[in-house]
Parts: C-alpha cells; structure tokens; sequence
C-alpha cells in the first residue's frame, strides 16, 4: 500500500512538473467526460428515473382509440362508464388543458387551467400544501364550484396566505371557492407529454360546455388511472376491451369501433424522446471514446520521451507490472481530475445549455445531479483511464532496455508511431460517424424546411383573446356581435392587410375534428362508420390571412351568418378522398355534430395540420371549414372564453403586438390577450425537437472533428518533431520545401482517408440507428457521405499543413546535427 | 607526401578558375553570432578542387572542417567570400535553388550514414533520384547500377537495421554516386565502422575515384586522408598546410 501512496505522491508530482501537458489531458477528457455526464444526466432524469408519484409503474395513460386516432379523446360519459366498469383499475381519472381569465385580483390575467376528475391528484399520490383535494363527487355537473391552485399563483397573488382556503377566485366571469394548494414540486409533464405546469385545477364539471355530455363528443379529454396491485397492463387492456365492447353494444351510434388505448404514464410522456436522446448517449460516447485516444496519443508521446526514465527503472530492477502501475497511476489521477471538471461543467451546463436551445424535453426539471449520475461519472472516469492509459502502459512494459539506455531517451520506435497513427484512424473514424449523423440531421432540416406547409407564414400573427368575463352569460347574438366588432377593431390596425377569428383545429397547433356522411346516402349506424375530417372555424378573411390559396369555388362572405344556408369549404385533400374524379362544388354533406346539411361552395390548398414532418404520415388529413358566421349558439357562447386570432400584417409581427394590445384594450380593459406568436415561430417550435437533435448532434460532431483534428495534428507534429534529423537528410539530398510538405501532408492523409474509409464503414452500419429521426432523406444519403468524406479530408489537409510547414522549414544542416 | 603552399589569396592573375576547376572558393569566411560572440570558424579560404580530384580535408576537432564541408555541400552559406561551382558563382541562388544544385551536382556520405530508417535499400538510393522528377524506369536502371557498383544489389529488400555497418554505408555511398553527381563530399565517411569496414569503404572510395569520380572528404584519421590525391589541413578556420600524394 506503500508503494502506492509513492506511486500517487510520484504520480502528482509529474502532473505538477508538466503543468500544460497536463492541463491538455486533463481539459480534453473534461470534455469527453462532461459531455457524457451531462447527457447522461439528461436521460437519466428524462428516461431512467421513475416518474415523481408513489408506485410510478402502476400508472397509464388512457386513451380512446377512434378510428383516426389511437390515442384519441373520451367522450365523458364513456369516462364515467369506464369508470363504473372496469375491473383493473383502483382509480380513473379524466384531465383536459384550458385557459381561463382570471380578474378580480389587479390586472386580468389569462391563466393555464386543468379541467380534471375528483381522484385526478389521489391517482398521482399528490397532497396539496394547504387545504384538500377534491372530494367524490365534487367534480360532477351541477355540484358546488371549487379550485385548487397552483403553490405559485397562491405566492404570487395570495402571498402564501393561509388565508386563501375558501376565497373565491373569478375565472372567466364565474366564482370558485380555492379548497387547495398544489405543491410547485409537482409538475404536470410527468403526467402529459410536453404539458406547461398549470396555475388552476378545476372540477371538470365547472366546464359549462353543453357537449360535456354528449357521448360522441371529441374535446379533447384523456385519462390516466392507476391498476389495481397485481393487475398487469394487459390484463387492463383485455379488462377495458370487455368495458368497451359492452359499451358498443348499449349505444352503437357512438360506441361502435371505440376502443380504449392503455399506456405505461412513463412511455406516454417520455416516448417521443427516447429515441432522439438513445442516440444522443450513443453520439456522446464516441466523443468520449475520442477524447480517450487522443490522450492516449499524448501519453504514448510522452512515454517516448520518459522511455529512459523507465528503462532505468526496470535496470533497477523494477517489474513490468510495477512500472506499469506508475503509469496507470498517473492516468487514473489525470482521469479523475479531468472527470471531476466534467461533472462540474455538466452540473453548471447542462441547465443552461437545456435554457438555451429552447428544448421541448418533458421532465426537463428532473435533470440534474444525483447518486446515479455521480456513479456514472466515476465510471465513466475509470473505463478512461484503463482506456487512455493501457496502451502507454503496455508499451513501456516492452523496453529495449540496451537501444534506450544507449539512445539516451531519444525514443521514437515504429511500433509507437504505429500505434498513434492507428488511433488516429479511429477517431477520425468515429468523427466521421458523428459527421455523418449530424449530416443527415442538417439534411432532414433542410428537406423540411422546404417542405410547403400549404399558407404563407411571413408576417402572420397569431394569438388567442378572452373577451370581458361579463360576456360569458350573454346570449349568442351578443358574442357575435362582439366578434365582429372585435374583427374591426383589428383589421383598422395601420399595417393590417386581413384578420380572422379562429375556432376548433389550427394548423401546427389546436386540433378538432368532426363526422360526416355524404347527402343521399343513409346515415351510417355509429360515428366510427362516418367519414372522418379536420374541421377549421373561420372567418372571410382566414384565406388571405393565412395565405392559403382557392383552388376552386369561392371562400366565405359576411353573407354567410346564421340566417343563410349552411355552406362548408373543403381542401384539395377532402376532395380527392371524398370526391375522386367529381366537382365537389355544390355537393352536400351531412354533418353529425350539428346534425346540418352544409353545401359545400369552395376547394382551397391543403395545409400542414400535424407538422412540416409529420402531415404525411397522419391518417387524417382531410380538411373541412366552417363560417364562423355560421357556428351554432352554443359553441358561439363558448368562444367567448377564448378564442384565436389570425392577422396578416404589412408589418413585422413583433411591430404589431403593442397596438394589438392598445386597440383591443380599448374595446374592453377586462379582456385578455395572450400567446402571441408568429407563424414562423410556430413553425419553428413545431421542429423544437428536430432542432434539439441537430444542434446536439451537431455540437458532439464538432467536438469530435475538432478533438480529431488535434489528434492527427498532435500526431504529425509529434512525428516531426521525431524526424527532423530524417527530414534534414532528406533536404540535403534535394528534397525541396514542397517534396516535404507534400511528404507530412500525404502521410497525414493517408491516415485522414484510411479513417473515412474505416468511418464509411461504421456510417454505413450506424446511421440506421437514426433513420427514425429522419425526414425524406436516406439514411444512407450520397451527398451527406461525399459532403462529410470531402469535409473530413479538408481539415486533415489543414491539420496536417501546420506540422508539414514546419518540417519544410527545417535547417538541413542543423537536422543533421540532431543525431 | 610533399609540402605545397598554405592558405593565401593567390597571385593576380591565378585566382580564377580553370577549365578543369570544378570548385573554387575565394576569400570564404563563417563567423557564427550567438548571444553577443563572434565565433570565426572559416576565415579566408581559398580553395580550387579540380574535376576528377580526391581531395581530403583533416585538422584538429573544431577547426572548421565540417563547416567547410557544409558550405561546399550548399547546407550552409559563407558569411562572406565567394563560392563557384562549375563555373556559376552560388552567392546569389534561392534556397530552392541550392536544393536543386545540391540534389543534381553534389553527393553526400556521412559518418552516421544517415540511411533513412523506414525506407529499404532500393528506396534510400533511389531517393536522390525521386527528387529530381526522373521517370521510374530510368531511376530503376540507375539504383541497380549503384547498387551492384558497391556490391549491395541483393540487399535492395532489406532495411537499414537490417544490415551491417560497413553495409550501410556502402548503400550510402551508392546513394551518393546514384545521381551522378559532380562531387561527392565525405564527412567522416569511416567514423562510424571498424577498421575493417572502415578500410573497404575507403577502398571503394578509391575504386570510385579511379573511375572519374570528384571526391571530398573529411577525415581525421592520417591513414585514410593519405588515400587522397591532395589534403588540406585546417587550424582555426584557415587552411595552414597542403600536401600531395
């Protein structure tokens, strides 16, 4: 034990001595090592945690499955029965997102609400800080109006008074008693994909919507529930099959073909990353698999240099494994340092560089640093320094000891150059792997980035607006006339070109969809046997505000209002489904919600409802538009709690927002504007995640290039450092300046384009790991493989140039000296 | 051997060149400067060496033989002094031209060999030759002949570590002469063998020198400077004695 305290003291005071040398490894497996604490940090809090409730893998997700969607909305008075029914579960409970306008409490403010189920937070195992949960039947129609808050917005407007139980809060005109407080560690995207932390949680009783009640209604509620304890997830899956073909069977015009989809809660909110950052652990190995061979670079450059230290050593009689021990002593020490300075570069990174990229990573809170992370770390640091350090070791296990002794350190032998070169080769492999996936990333961007979302997004503002609470009672004509009076309002803004209000689905955002069966055929026994559409509400001027083109027919008028026949627009895609090889103008459809026969007047452009990527692939995509004129009473009445608005603008959206604000505060201070947002930005958020991979992909196949790029150039100067006295005879029997640049330039690319060989081979074999993540691009994409193998050599040539022009410059006379 | 003149500027009228004058230093001095010194290690040579000369040049350690040898092998330039070479003065040349001049005109052979340790036989001789963009066959013709010329030929697969001291140099040599060369300038050429080899280097020198070649050597050793046809002995930088064979 001793020994290897000295060997530690030794170790230390050789990284002492050669502070830059060690400053270099130390820094570069910082890098390697803190890049994959960090991302390991991401996944583990993201994908390997447990979600933050008791008894995490009891929980699932539950879903409709319709005949469009399999994870579709339930109606709730199939909620209710699935509740009833069931056998697998302790607890159901439904939950669906909102907004709702808060006044009474100093400016109105637009809030993120929850409808939820009375167990919604039992299932969840959540307590409320102050206060209750919701009691049974507290959530039901009818029953008394209660509120839980969230821990914030009882600080922030309550200043965390215990006061606050049984204050009333006003949310969109109507009064509800607070009965609780939400604890601010819970955060709803453990529960929902993607979900922003909410500031209410109200009964869903409190809804008011009529259709809450209509068991064909799709709005958007979805459940989640927690089996019984020895209930297995299929069990529960044939258990909800039984619930809900017995359903079919009581109402077949809503039931029929109504499944229900049941999901672990973890997959449901993780899943759509878990690919992306699999793949993302993978890339950042190689980084640090480079960072790896590139100090073993530098030490078996050094060991060159200490070869007659350790020849002395074992003249001394020092056995193979005890030299090699000091060796593996050194790099375990340079190992930890460096993995120490990784963890703290992932710990005040990763949160900041998460900020930054704007990342829409669920559970993004849940990264950070703990016990698994801290044993990662470790590990990480060891498997580095047995692999950086073993080959230093080994070599020096094997001295010449005579030729060293003789050399007097000079060092230098073919096998080590052989051994550096052939790392260099790896890591210009594993670079080019790297390359190749941020690559073909950057060509999926690309591919989608041209794709044509079906309008034109430049200067297109969108946001959402509440009118004043006092509207809620009136009567529909009323709302109506506010909508109109709010659609001029705008529309006299210096600058406005078109507006429009917006209601049920909008493109890249709010989805909705509707039923429908074709005028003169029998309506069909249950809504699953309807056609399916998207279905769009709005107003005349949608078309130009949106810059969708007319392809046939015409668009809305203001003619179009309750009083005139009910008409209906549909896009190219609706019409070759529906009416392959027929004028669909003029046609007629019967609508299941409204139960009207709407002519239909007008065909217009498809646009991208599900996203840039994704529109394709998505079952539904036929598109149908109501006149807003034309929406019945009760979802007109509706609307007046929250609704969309479309502008198209002469001027940069960012330059309208203040006079949006000022004139629509000058119809009414009680409304509430918010979520403003341009189409582009909306298009941009859509490939958040897309953007995510790229930029990570990215930034770890530029670390990578770069730490190759120093590899080889660490290299090659190492070697002409070791042959100046060969480069010298060389000069002396003619060679010029550019023989030798062209010498150390073509060795280095030998090594360079041995490694994009080698690096071809791992692409081709690699990337269809990532085929996944790619959009209309091959995962063995030529360009991307010419474009990379070119890039790769470019820098070699670069790398390899520095070192070359200083062999060029080399004294031959004084070379020779140097023997 | 017999006295000749020491070192001196020559006559009026006898210090150019002949038509059999190969080289011709005039007035050549080499003051090295490091941190404030003056070091003089060449002052005023002059010296002729004709076409077909075996000339040696001995002295003392640090009497400026090796530099005098770099500055006739263009690895080094006079600080003052002229230096001609077939006739061309070389004071004015590029460095890209000295190269060119030193590949085709001039043949070293060190003591060290200085073989290149990861080139085999054939590439080391034929490595002069690669410099000069000569076609492969005419350099295949050329090595061969070196080769067999001082009796390597079957050696052309080996690596330098591969063989014998006295061999290596022997591949030196044939790399000296390989490319034809105007003179072949010997630094030491048997510092680094036993008298053996030593003895059948200098033999080969000899054999060479018989057959035409311009031979320049620096040796310290007064057995080897007597295969010479004239030496020139070095004390502090000047030449102090010339003797003949």
């Amino acid at each position: 034990m001793s020994t290897l305290f000295q060997d530690v003291r030794y170790g230390l005071r050789m990284l002492a001595k050669n502070p830059s040398f060690t400053v270099v490894v130390v820094v570069t497996l910082a890098l390697g090592i803190g890049v994959n604490t960090a991302m390991f940090s991401v996944v583990n809090g993201v994908l390997f945690d447990p979600l933050p409730f008791p008894e995490a893998d009891h929980l699932v997700a539950v879903h409709g499955s319709k005949p469009n969607f399999l994870r579709g909305s339930i109606s709730y008075p199939n909620f209710l029965d699935w509740q009833k029914d069931n056998h697998c579960f302790s607890a159901m409970a439904l939950y669906r997102g909102t907004g709702m306008s808060l006044t009474g409490l100093g400016e109105p403010e637009r809030l993120r609400a929850e409808y939820i189920t009375s167990d919604f937070f039992t299932i969840l195992g959540v307590k409320p800080v102050i206060g209750r949960n919701l009691a049974q039947g507290e959530d039901g129609i009818g029953a008394a109006p209660t509120v839980l808050i969230s821990e914030g917005l009882w600080q922030r407007k309550f200043g965390a008074s215990r006061d606050v139980l049984g204050k009333t809060l006003s949310l969109d005109g109507r009064g509800l008693s607070v009965i609780g407080v939400v604890p601010a560690s819970f955060h709803l995207d453990s529960v929902i994909a993607g979900a922003m932390d909410r500031d209410v949680y109200v009964p869903i009783g409190q809804w008011g919507n009529n259709a809450l009640t209509v068991r064909g209604a799709g709005l958007g509620l979805h459940a989640i529930a927690r089996l019984k304890p020895g209930v297995t997830i299929d069990q529960a899956r044939s258990d909800m099959s039984v619930v809900t073909q017995s359903l079919a069977q009581v109402y077949p015009d809503n039931d029929r073909g109504l499944g229900a989809t049941i999901d672990p809660l973890k997959e449901s909110v993780t899943g759509r990353v878990r690919s992306i950052l699999l793949v993302m652990l993978g890339a950042v190995g190689f980084v640090l698999l480079i960072a790896c061979v590139n100090v073993a670079n530098l030490l078996l450059a050094r060991s060159a240099g200490r070869s007659q230290e350790f020849a002395i050593r074992a003249a001394m009689g020092a056995g193979n494994w005890r030299v090699m021990r000091q060796v593996l002593v050194e790099t375990a020490l340079m190992a930890f340092l460096g993995g120490a300075l990784g963890l703290v570069m992932a710990a005040w990174g990763t949160h900041s560089a998460l900020a930054a990229l704007h990342v829409d990573l669920p559970r993004a809170w849940a990264v950070g640093v703990d016990a698994k992370v801290l044993l990662f770390t470790l590990g990480i640091s060891i498997f580095a320094a047995i692999l950086f350090g073993l080959a230093p070791a080994l070599k020096i296990t094997r001295p010449d000891l005579v030729e060293t002794l003789k050399e007097g350190g000079r060092g230098g032998s073919g096998t080590r150059h052989r051994i550096q070169s052939a790392f260099v080769v790896v890591e210009m492999a594993m670079a080019f792997v790297l390359l190749i996936g941020a690559g073909l990333m950057l060509r999926t961007m690309a591919r989608i980035l041209n794709v044509n979302p079906g309008f034109e997004p430049h200067n297109v503002t969108t946001f959402s607006y509440a009118f004043p609470p006092a509207l809620a009672g009136s009567s529909a004509e009323t709302v109506r006339a506010a909508c109109r009076q709010l659609n001029q309002k705008l529309a006299s803004l210096p600058g406005t070109e078109a507006v429009s209000l917006s209601w049920a689905a909008f493109p890249l955002g709010n989805e909705d969809d509707e039923n429908f069966w074709m005028e003169g055929q029998p309506k069909p026994p249950s809504a699953y046997e309807m056609n399916w559409t998207l279905t769009y509400v709005v107003e005349p001027g949608y078309l130009k505000a949106m810059g969708i083109s007319l392809k046939h027919g015409r668009f809305f008028t203001e003619q179009d209002n309750p009083h005139s026949p009910p008409v209906v627009v549909v896009d190219e895609m609706f019409a070759r489904k529906f009416f392959p090889d027929q004028d669909p103008i003029g046609k007629r459809i019967h609508l299941n919600n409204t139960d009207q026969l709407a002519e239909i007047v007008g065909v217009v452009g498809h646009v991208s409802q599900w996203g840039l990527d994704s529109d394709e692939a998505n079952p539904l995509r036929a598109q149908l538009y109501h006149a807003f004129g034309q929406l019945d009473d009760a979802p007109m009445k509706l609307s007046a709690s929250g609704i969309g608005v479309v502008i198209r603008s002469s001027v940069a959206p960012a330059a309208l927002i203040g006079s949006i604000r000022k004139a629509t505060g000058e119809l009414s201070s009680d409304r509430v504007v918010w979520g403003f947002e341009s189409m582009d930005e909306i298009i941009s958020d859509s490939l958040a995640s897309r953007r995510f991979s790229l930029m990570l992909l990215g930034a770890f196949a530029a670390t990578a290039l770069l730490l190759a790029t120093l590899g080889i150039y660490g290299v090659l100067s190492y070697l002409v450092g070791q042959r100046t006295h060969e480069i010298a005879v060389r000069m002396a029997l003619g060679a010029q300046k550019r023989d030798v640049l062209r010498l150390i330039v073509g060795e280095g690319m030998v090594l360079a384009l041995a490694g994009v060989g080698f690096g071809l081979v791992g692409g081709l074999a690699l990337t269809r790991f990532v085929s996944t993540l790619l959009y209309n691009v091959q995962p063995t994409d030529p360009l991307t493989f010419i474009t990379v193998s070119i890039l790769l050599a470019v820098v070699a040539v670069a790398a390899c140039f520095i070192p070359a022009r200083r062999a060029a410059k080399v004294d031959p006379l004084a070379g020779l000296r140097y023997q | 051997m017999e006295p000749t003149t020491q070192s001196k500027p020559p006559a009026p009228g006898n210090g150019g060149t002949n038509g059999h004058t190969l080289i011709h230093l005039d007035g050549v001095t080499k003051v090295f400067f490091t941190d404030e010194v003056e070091t003089h290690a060449l002052s005023g040579i002059y010296l002729d060496i004709r076409r077909g000369e075996y000339l040696s040049i001995s002295g003392p350690s640090g009497c400026g033989k090796s530099t005098l040898l770099s500055i006739l092998g263009l690895l080094d330039s006079p600080t003052d002094g002229k230096y001609t070479l077939n006739e061309s003065p070389l004071e004015a040349l590029s460095i890209s031209d000295r190269t060119r001049i030193r590949n085709r005109e001039i043949g070293f052979i060190f003591q060290a060999f200085n073989l290149i340790g990861d080139l085999t036989v054939y590439e080391n001789v034929e490595l002069p030759l690669t410099y000069r963009g000569m076609p492969g066959s005419e350099r295949r013709q050329r090595v061969q002949e070196a080769l067999e010329r001082v009796g390597m030929s079957h050696r052309v697969k080996h690596y330098p570590a591969q063989l014998s001291g006295g061999q290596q140099q022997r591949v030196a040599v044939a790399r000296a002469l390989v490319g034809k060369p105007s003179i072949m300038l010997a630094d030491e050429p048997t510092g680094n063998l036993d008298s053996k080899n030593g003895e059948a280097v200098m033999e080969l020198l000899r054999d060479l020198h018989r057959e035409g070649a311009t031979i320049c050597m620096v040796t310290h050793d007064p057995r080897y400077a007597d295969f010479a046809e004239r030496t020139v002995h070095l004390f502090d930088g000047r030449i102090v004695e010339e003797t003949r064979a």
